[in-house]
């Protein structure tokens, strides 16, 4: 199980890396949108991306929407990550494609328990 | 460490970096205030900290940034414009967060500072613009704000039912995995519902406790949140649904910021670019299957190359990966290993030579020779990882630039050429206060209220440059204001009054003597002592931190116009070359850096070379009068006065050396009596007892084992006092009957008629054969340096008797400005002296200022000005074409 962290944070990405890490996968990392795309352009497909929404360059919300445009990209669950709480922002990342939502700061509870409703672990 | 602590370390490094990014952002933003991608930047690092201080239950930073956040967000939206208010109290925000990193990195926790006012006043300016209904109060200054979000917040209001419906609208469009399209035109509709959360939340706040601000999600409308978490819940389940596992993973993860893998096989020469291309093509039509496999199945590469180019790929380093992170400590042991490490080879170099006749080993001088580069390349190579740009200085300068011109209400534009000049770590910890200071008392003191700026005809904003390059191994650092500069004579009349110095000195002194009088412990000039500098504390301590580090400062000041302060700083401190010289049986180490040239004196040059003017040796150098501080004497290793008052040294036979070395941007010479050795030395700071005695910079052990100390150069001219009075002439005897002022070269013109002229404006001192005089149109001309230079004849020009050059030489004083030279034709050189008020006269000569007594004669001083003009009369206005002129003729 290969699971891609898109955060701008390095600690932020340390953090989901030692979690992700506890759950079995194996993890890359990307410091924005456009590094994430680069990682899946030289042939990574990972089985689930963990995008953060505020980056620079290019953002998570920006990054769902190019990878949702990609047919070749089409198996890969993505959930966001981010610190954005209102409603409104909740539903523009789901409607861009995004399978899952999660609100920093969150447990690591919450993330498995979304991996697992993405039948990435065990429930 | 555990993990938790290693996130924590990780996060404060990073939190740190991305604030003084932020406190670049924020102060560029008040320049171009409307600039998103600034914005943008700046609540992303804000954003950044606020998410991960949540996670790691850092709550007051938490609630400080997510205020600050708040803030930023409406300014990005450009629902809010960025004022001075906003402005200051973002970067009193950074300051805090600092704090609270500071806190944490210190014992782990927050600590128990308060902001909740910070806090207050940030979401206080956050409701005077965009709700100004609910919190009128701190909008009063900005009426026309006011006025325009109150607009917006009706029409707002009006859209919100609408809004509510469509965003519900969106939400079930996505579960159904529509159009992507169209949730995009919907978007426009979520985010003026998001503009109303806003307001909502910001009404709350009115009412709220300003800290206590509310999730905005709360407050908003219920349908909303219905709609949300109805859509989330189709979402998931579609998703859950789509998913399929990917058949085949990459076994290698491939490093972030990897090259594509068609990059990596064309490169490798395994697959043509045109291949990957059609690839890539096929890829881009609906073909799933990686880059590699479509290439294997065309026959384009071997599968073992595809193989092989993964490996690459998965091995490259990224940028991030190649560098790494290194305790600052762990280097500044390294370099004193490094120091160590160099003593040790100059001791075993030494050793080899004084072995080399008694056993030549010559395996063993090679493996030395090969220890000894290894040696300078690894020393080069410590010293570059503890280079550091100057800018880590300056980037926190804007910020202290900006604060201190709104406290003393001037407007300042910061200016900075050359950040990327390097230093050492240790350097730049030291000038770090220094050149704080210096910076601010260009702000408080050098630049004027922008009235008295408009008054004086200057633009209303004054600029501030900060001057950084490299010179001859050593760092220039440059503060220049376009203030209104530094008065001598108001710093005269505080010297005195300070009781610093007495009227006989202030007689003696030259107006950069003067001008250095503001080093002095306890010296201000300004009347009122002001919050920020002014207290008389700082210039002294910036000139005894500087020199502490075997810099310098100097100070140039034109009234009106402004002041530059000059610092001069070595590139590190910890192993210099030097000069090693022997002197009355010791040895003593001179850094290179102050060394400008050796003289030998042997044979007629020898310590008989040496003059004495007015009790002052000098030596004559390429005609330049030297003056001369004697190490020996200097030093007590033999009594003052070994020459004889008329001239004659005492030990005329002993040869010897001149040193010349520069300080304080003047020259003198250093008499030795052996020049021994240059090299590499480690320097040593000096042992308490010894630290008061300012000649020595340090000490340092030599090849042999030997402890030698190390001179410093600009206190050895200080306390000979040979800085400052050119030539070492300045007679302190007759100094208090009279202001002494520039000193002046007596020479004779014709017959027993003596001329000064005044020592700034003599270039050179020649002597040119007779012959060599050519005449052009009546003028009297030679070629000189590669150009023609017009000759004046000074008995012509002052109608005397007879004339000069009657012999076969000519003796010139030499007067250039730019590339322009005008030679002035005289009998004999005769003296330096110092001219003083009160014994000139006026005559009316047009080539005259006026007539001096010096000893005991009276010696017309040359009007030098006018008497170029009388040998080329367009020298002062056009550039080259009366050179031009002149070299026609003589063609």
């Amino acid at each position: 199980m290969l699971a891609l962290v898109v955060d701008d944070s390095r600690a932020m990405r340390s953090i989901l890396t030692r979690l992700l890490t506890g759950l079995g996968f194996d993890v890359a990392q990307a410091g924005d949108g456009a590094e994430a795309l680069t990682v899946l352009d030289a042939g990574a497909r990972p089985d689930v991306i963990l995008v953060d929404w505020n980056m620079p360059v290019m953002d998570g919300l920006t990054f769902i929407k190019n990878v949702r445009a990609r047919e070749d990209l089409r198996d890969i669950s993505l959930m966001m990550v981010t610190t954005e709480s209102e409603q409104n922002q909740i539903v523009r990342a789901l409607a861009a494609g995004a399978h899952e939502y999660v609100i920093k700061p969150f447990t690591d509870e919450v993330i498995a328990e979304k991996l697992a409703l993405l039948g990435l672990v065990a429930a | 460490m555990d993990a938790i602590d290693e996130i924590v370390a990780e996060f404060l490094v990073e939190s740190h970096e991305n604030l003084d990014q932020l406190d670049r952002d924020l102060l560029a933003l008040e320049q171009n205030p409307g600039s998103r991608e600034l914005l943008a930047s700046v609540f992303r690092t804000i954003h950044t900290i606020k998410g991960t201080s949540g996670f790691l239950a850092f709550h007051k930073l938490e609630k400080l940034t997510h205020v600050g956040e708040n803030l930023l967000s409406r300014l990005r939206d450009g629902r809010i414009e960025l004022n001075d208010d906003r402005a200051t109290s973002l970067l009193k925000m950074v300051d805090a967060v600092r704090g609270l990193l500071a806190a944490i990195e210190a014992t782990g926790a927050e600590g128990d500072a308060d902001h909740s006012e910070l806090i207050a006043t940030l979401s206080a300016l956050l409701e005077d613009g965009a709700a100004p209904a609910a919190a009128p109060a701190p909008a009063a200054e900005q009426p026309a704000e006011q006025a325009e979000p109150a607009a917006d917040a009706e029409v707002t209001a009006q859209a919100e039912p609408v809004a509510a419906a469509e965003a519900a609208d969106a939400g079930s469009t996505d579960a159904e995995q529509s159009d992507v399209e169209q949730v995009d035109a919907e978007q426009a509709d979520a985010e003026q519902t998001d503009a109303e959360h806003d307001d909502h939340a910001a009404a709350e706040h009115a009412d709220d406790e300003a800290g206590e601000q509310a999730d905005p999600a709360v407050a908003g409308t219920p349908a909303a949140q219905a709609t949300a978490a109805e859509g989330g819940g189709s979402t998931s389940s579609v998703a859950t649904a789509t998913k399929a596992k990917t058949p085949a993973a990459p076994a290698a993860v491939p490093a972030q910021g990897a090259p594509p893998i068609g990059e990596v096989l064309v490169t490798a020469g395994a697959a043509t670019k045109d291949a990957v291309t059609v690839a890539r093509m096929e890829q881009g039509l609906g073909d799933n299957r990686p880059l590699g496999s479509i290439l294997v199945d065309h026959g384009a590469v071997t599968p073992a190359a595809v193989e092989h180019a993964l490996e690459a790929q998965s091995g490259h380093r990224s940028v991030v990966d190649s560098s790494v992170r290194v305790d600052v400590e762990l280097l500044d042991s390294l370099m004193r290993l490094v120091g160590e490490l160099v003593l040790a080879r100059n001791q075993l170099v030494s050793r080899l030579d004084d072995a080399k006749d008694a056993s030549k080993d010559s395996s063993l001088a090679r493996s030395a020779q090969r220890l000894s580069l290894v040696t300078s390349e690894l020393q080069e190579q410590v010293m570059k990882t503890r280079m550091q740009p100057v800018d880590s200085v300056w980037s926190k300068m804007p910020r202290v630039v900006r604060d201190l011109a709104k406290t003393c209400g001037r407007l300042v534009r910061l200016e900075m050429d050359g950040r990327e000049t390097e230093l050492d770590r240790s350097v730049l910890e030291a000038i770090k206060d220094p050149l704080t200071h210096l910076v601010r008392n260009a702000v408080d003191h050098g630049i004027e209220p922008p009235e008295v700026r408009k008054a004086a005809g200057k633009p209303v904003e004054g600029v501030l440059r900060l001057r950084a390059y490299h010179e001859a191994g050593q760092v220039h650092l440059e503060i220049i204001d376009d203030g209104a500069g530094i008065d001598p004579q108001r710093i005269a009349a505080k010297a005195l009054e300070r009781g610093l110095i007495s009227q006989a000195q202030l007689a003696t002194m030259t107006s950069r003597e003067i001008m250095h009088m503001i080093f002095l412990p306890g010296f201000s000039t300004m009347a009122a002592v002001t919050n920020v500098s002014g207290r008389g504390v700082g210039m002294d301590v910036v000139k005894t931190r500087i020199e502490g580090i075997g810099g310098s400062v100097d100070v140039s000041s034109k009234i009106g116009q402004g002041s530059t302060f000059r610092l001069t700083i070595p590139l590190t401190l910890a192993i210099i070359p030097a000069l090693t010289i022997g002197c009355a049986q010791r040895r003593y180490a001179v850094p290179q850096v102050s060394v400008l040239e050796l003289v030998r004196l042997n044979g007629e040059h020898a310590r008989g070379g040496i003059e004495l003017i007015s009790g002052a040796p000098v030596y004559r150098l390429r005609d330049m009068l030297l003056p001369l501080v004697r190490l020996d004497e200097q030093l007590g290793l033999v009594p003052m006065g070994a020459a004889d008052a008329d001239g004659v040294v005492a030990d005329e036979s002993r040869g010897g050396f001149i040193v010349v070395l520069h300080a304080e941007q003047q020259r003198f010479g250093l008499v030795v009596d052996d020049v021994l050795d240059t090299q590499e030395i480690v320097v040593k700071p000096l042992g308490r007892h010894l630290k008061g005695i300012p000649v020595y910079a340090g000490a340092t052990i030599l090849g042999d084992g030997s402890v030698v100390l190390i001179l410093d150069a600009a206190t050895l001219a200080r306390r000979s006092n040979v800085l400052n009075n050119s030539a070492g002439l300045a007679a302190a005897d007759t100094a208090d009957e009279a202001e002494v002022l520039d000193p002046v070269l007596v020479v004779e013109v014709a017959g027993d008629r003596r001329a000064a002229i005044p020592l700034e404006m003599v270039t050179r001192l020649e002597e040119i054969p007779s012959a060599s005089i050519e005449h052009v149109g009546g003028r009297e001309v030679v070629q000189y340096r590669g150009h023609i230079m017009p000759l004046v004849r000074l008995s012509t020009l002052l109608g005397a008797y007879g004339s000069e050059g009657g012999g076969e030489g000519v003796q010139l004083v030499v007067y250039t400005r730019g590339e322009r030279s005008v030679g002035f034709v005289v009998e004999r050189i005769l003296d330096i002296a110092s001219e003083r008020i009160g014994t000139r006269s006026d005559i009316d000569d047009h080539a005259l200022v006026g007539s001096v007594v010096i000893g005991d004669k009276v010696v017309e001083l040359l009007d030098v000005e006018s008497a170029v003009l009388a040998a080329d009369p367009n020298f002062y206005t056009v550039a080259a074409s009366a050179d031009t002129a002149y070299e026609e003729a003589l063609a």
